[in-house]
């Protein structure tokens, strides 16, 4: 059983179409990529799974139970974590506030357990605890907001663009972190511009094209294919 | 320095507060003038106002030019239930804040999703409907008329009269309005709070309710201000509705901005500075405001974000553990 569904999922922002009826599925365990060009609806899809935006029609499925538009709280609650494009930490807390604050929707008593965890994931930010996350670098804050996503103890994350305007090296790191989090066992959904490094830490991938899915196959296959390498990777 | 005066607040924050605390229970037998104690009381109706302007402006994040409808509702309820209907009891600093709670609640409710530019305009005209509503409703308000002779309440029977008596009320009032929101953004809702201020789409995903937490403070905070209304009903004994206007809901907001953005003890500091200086530069007569002008334009300048906006309490006093423990276990390793 598919641990998320979409099934036609439409979506207008007032006259325009947004997503056209947009068909997912994601198995336990996965990492599924989607990619697409500026404004194809990859950031809406993840806003519509976390409820952000309503959807006009179609389906939303999680573990089995229909999730379309029950509210964000919810969500979270049961375990779909978004960690939004650019970053967004609290620049004026901490980095271990920034992480507390993850665990919103949590029982306080596992705040501590899961803090823990999420530094053993992520050693950097452990020296860096007490530093206000406005200080931290682009890559430690982007780290900080997985770390903070991970907080949440999410069975679906949500990544969208965690590459964004990070040099080639650290995108390595944050991939590497990625790989680990889905080797302990997390789905993940991943939106992304890079789609030559996406691509290759992923299983699976869709491709999005102005609000509605145009290819859907193995990341690796996709990957080599001629029509994704001319439209998504400068025709190298 | 700023910096350096914080730290050295926060290091001797136990003797500085008895200090203050000693201080403020001793300056009204001390002092009999009743001019300074009438400033020193308004002085600290205006830190309360300031603390709850701060509550929606510093630590929500929605800019608003209207906190003054808020005292202004507050006042007309405590000089409504006194005057008209005989409350002589503490009653109507409660029932001040209730009403004007419920009128926050009004106004939260269709503004929610509003944001930025948008919120403040909505605030600035609320402030002008409230006005022109004092003005017009000549039964209950008596217009522009205002109410006059307002009666003054009992305590534990106790007719609250003197300045002292007012003086020590509004103390009360500020420590409980302090405690309140420097309680609430200690907690775990003041960090969702905070967080909305900072980016309320992450906070939205992190499972916090936007909309929830976003109307219950600005309730708290017209409250807060409406209880502080009640309060200056009852100590001027007259109210009109030119108490009320944009201009001040302006100045509040000064102090709030002065003394920093989001920091209670700015707003103290903002609130006194700009209750004590105009008068202060009365002997200046014509140039008052001009030079009052000029030291804000100056501090603006130097310190953009206010007094102490760039500074957080709680993170400087962790800083100090911090470093005592590391002088406790062998010190020295790290200078």
């Amino acid at each position: 059983m598919p641990l998320l569904k979409l099934e036609d999922v439409v979506i207008d922002y007032g006259s325009i179409h947004a997503l056209k009826g947009i068909n997912m599925e994601l198995e336990p365990g996965e990492v599924v990529t989607m990619i697409g060009s500026n404004g194809a609806g990859k950031s809406t899809t993840m806003k519509a799974i976390m409820g952000m935006v309503k959807c006009k029609s179609g389906h939303i499925w999680y573990d089995g139970k229909e999730i379309t538009n029950q509210d964000t709280q919810h969500k979270v609650q049961s375990g779909i974590i978004l960690s939004p494009e650019g970053r967004q930490v609290f620049p004026r807390y901490s980095v271990k506030d920034n992480l507390i604050l993850g665990a919103y929707v949590r029982p306080r008593e596992e705040i501590a357990e899961s803090l823990e965890q999420v530094y053993a994931l992520l050693p950097k930010l452990k020296q860096r605890s007490n530093q206000l996350a406005g200080s931290l670098s682009g890559g430690e804050q982007q780290m900080l907001a997985i770390g903070r996503a991970m907080m949440a103890k999410p069975r679906m994350l949500l990544l969208d663009e965690p590459s964004l305007g990070l040099a080639p090296l650290i995108i390595n790191e944050i991939f590497d972190m990625i790989d680990q989090i889905s080797a302990s066992g997390v789905t993940i959904l991943l939106v992304e511009q890079n789609a030559r490094v996406a691509l290759k830490h992923s299983d699976r991938a869709y491709v999005i094209e102005t609000g509605s899915i145009v290819l859907s196959d193995q990341a690796d296959r996709l990957l080599n294919s001629d029509e994704v390498r001319k439209a998504y990777f400068g025709g190298l | 320095m700023i910096e350096k005066l914080s730290t050295f607040l926060v290091r001797r924050r136990v003797p500085l507060l008895i200090a203050v605390a000693v201080v403020a229970m001793l300056f009204p037998q001390v002092i009999t003038s009743k001019y300074i104690l009438r400033i020193a009381i308004l002085c600290l109706m205006y830190c309360m106002l300031a603390v709850s302007l701060n509550l929606m402006t510093g630590i929500l994040g929605q800019m608003s030019f209207g906190h003054a409808a808020f005292w202004g509702i507050g006042a007309y309820t405590a000089a409504i239930l006194a005057k008209t209907y005989g409350w002589t009891n503490p009653g109507v600093l409660i029932a001040g804040a209730v009403v004007s709670g419920l009128f926050g609640l009004v106004l939260s409710l269709p503004v929610m999703h509003l944001k930025g530019y948008y919120f403040t305009i909505v605030t600035m005209v609320f402030c002008q409907i409230i006005r022109i509503v004092e003005i017009n409703w000549m039964s209950l308000t008596n217009g522009p008329l205002g109410i006059m002779s307002i009666p003054k309440i009992f305590i534990f029977s106790h007719k609250i009269k003197s300045q002292a008596d007012f003086f020590y009320l509004a103390l009360i009032l500020l420590v409980l309005t302090t405690l309140i929101v420097v309680k609430l953004t200690n907690s775990r809702t003041g960090y969702a709070i905070l967080a909305i201020r900072d980016d309320d789409l992450a906070a939205g995903a992190m499972g916090i309710n936007v909309f929830k937490y976003k109307s219950m403070t600005i309730v708290l905070a017209s409250m807060l201000a409406g209880c502080a209304g009640a309060f200056y009903a009852i100590y001027t004994g007259y109210i009109d509705p030119n108490c009320f206007t944009n201009a001040v809901s302006n100045n509040m907001l000064v102090m709030v901005i002065l003394g920093g953005l989001g920091n209670v003890f700015g707003s103290f500091v903002g609130a006194t500075v700009l209750t004590i200086l105009p008068e202060a530069l009365r002997g200046f007569s014509e140039y008052r405001q001009l030079v009052f002008g000029a030291l804000l334009v100056i501090l603006m300048l130097v310190r953009s974000e206010g007094l102490f906006g760039s500074v957080n309490f709680k993170y400087i006093r962790q800083r100090l553990t911090l470093e005592k423990e590391m002088k406790a276990t062998g010190g020295g390793s790290n200078g």
